[in-house]
């Protein structure tokens, strides 16, 4: 082989050709790198990195921010967790509206927006979904990144063949090494998922979390879908809160703990812990199989034919219009179900009851917009 | 560690050789192919996807 000198155009235009592509699909992936702002309500009284709790993260991409908001009498405490699977949008959304919201008057909350900030920094191969969201705020127009289920295989690699669960033995496919819900109650030292689960459980043991919640979404054909899911030890609260919110006119099922599927947040908060796990799950069309066009526009009004069509014969578990389940809906349901178990937590422990408030009512929200309650970019659009 | 610097050693291998199939390459469409291929293997021997 030798070098043809008489082509140096095409070579040119070739490699000009690379240049271009490398560098236009790289400023799109690196994007997806960087955290948005949060406004956080003057409620919060402080924040720290969970590489406090467990420093084999530090300066890795699972390091992430804890928000904490103590009110000034005591009381007990609370710990909410989102982007567990940052493409469950509204599992995300929920926890940043109630930063930029959220005051405390007895007790403490912590919020975790991005648990697993590493699956934020990229999404799913396939599945056509979008980098960002867009709300438009008063101040104008705000970008949340639309992530993965999965931890990013820039951060952690190779995955194996079989995931062999550390605490259970549990098998299962190599891709969940990845999936922070399977990856509790953690070890501080072991793969940079596992690190996250572990800094996770030790901050539930360390600061005595009564309550811990966990925001899922999933798809509408999906058996455990508008639930509350409670294991052994928050079965009672969640009870009551059940019933409230069902006499409210809100229908949530109140789903088990499965005793013998370990790596889940609310088994191994449960046999790891002193804390009453609480999973939470909305209906997102935007990861249905059924779906039809996939955007982010799919993902914040959640319209979608194909599942109108779909809950005409009956195949999905959740009721499905055309007005379908935007993104207000599903947050409105999170904020209405923390708020009905915190209730109920407070009933059953009036001695440590947590006192908290300041997100908006869910008809009001699901009237007015998200974008009406989150605080407005201070400092022009967020980057996308 | 040790193994991301295999990966990316091998990754490496892979483009110096689709570059140079763009050097020698007579026909555009071929040095073209060459292009989309090399386009992914620079995105992971950066680590950006």
């Amino acid at each position: 082989m030798s070098i043809d000198r008489h082509r140096p155009l095409s070579i040119g235009i070739s490699l000009l050709i690379t240049a271009v592509l490398v560098v236009l699909s790289a400023r799109s992936f690196q994007v997806q790198h960087r955290d948005e702002v949060l406004y956080p309500s003057d409620g919060l009284t402080r924040a720290f990195p969970l590489s406090e709790v467990n420093p084999h993260l530090a300066g890795t991409a699972g390091d992430t921010e804890v928000y904490v908001y103590e009110g000034s009498a005591p009381g007990g405490s609370v710990l909410v967790l989102g982007g567990t699977h940052p493409s469950e949008i509204a599992g995300y959304m929920a926890p940043v509206l109630m930063i930029e919201t959220l005051h405390v008057e007895a007790g403490r909350v912590f919020i975790i927006p991005r648990a697993n900030a590493s699956a934020a920094t990229h999404n799913e191969p396939q599945e056509a979904h979008p980098q960002h969201i867009v709300i438009e705020t008063a101040g104008g127009s705000r970008s949340f990144r639309f992530g993965a289920r999965f931890t990013n295989p820039v951060h952690q690699w190779p995955d194996p063949e079989v995931y062999v669960q550390p605490i259970s033995g549990t098998t299962l496919a190599g891709v969940e090494i990845r999936n922070l819900n399977r990856a509790f109650p953690g070890i501080a030292d072991g793969n940079l998922t596992e690190r996250v689960a572990w800094a996770i459980t030790e901050l539930i043991r360390r600061e005595s979390i009564d309550v811990s919640f966990d925001i899922h979404e999933s798809s509408p054909e999906y058996p455990v879908i508008n639930a509350i899911v409670a294991s052994e030890v928050s079965q009672e609260i969640a009870s009551f809160a059940t019933i409230s919110l069902q006499l409210d006119g809100w229908e949530f099922s109140l789903e088990p703990s499965p005793p013998n599927f370990h790596g889940l947040s609310h088994r191994e908060w449960t046999d790891h812990t002193d804390t009453q796990p609480i999973l939470l799950e909305t209906a997102n069309p935007a990861m249905g199989r059924l779906r039809g066009p996939t955007n982010a526009e799919l993902a914040v009004l959640g319209q979608d034919d194909q599942y109108v069509k779909a809950a005409a014969i009956g195949a999905i578990n959740v009721p499905f219009d055309e007005e379908g389940i935007s993104i207000e809906r599903r947050i409105a349901r999170d904020l209405v179900a923390i708020g009905a178990i915190v209730e109920a937590f407070n009933m059953l422990n009036p001695e440590r009851a947590i006192l908290m408030g300041g997100w908006p009512e869910p008809a009001a929200l699901m009237e007015d917009g998200l974008g009406r309650y989150l605080a407005p970019a201070r400092d022009g659009t967020s980057p996308r | 560690m040790i193994l991301t610097l295999i990966y990316q050693a091998i990754v490496l291998l892979f483009c110096v050789v689709l570059v140079w199939e763009v050097f020698t390459e007579k026909k555009f469409a071929r040095q073209l192919t060459a292009v989309v291929v090399l386009v992914p293997m620079l995105l992971r021997l950066l680590m950006i996807k």
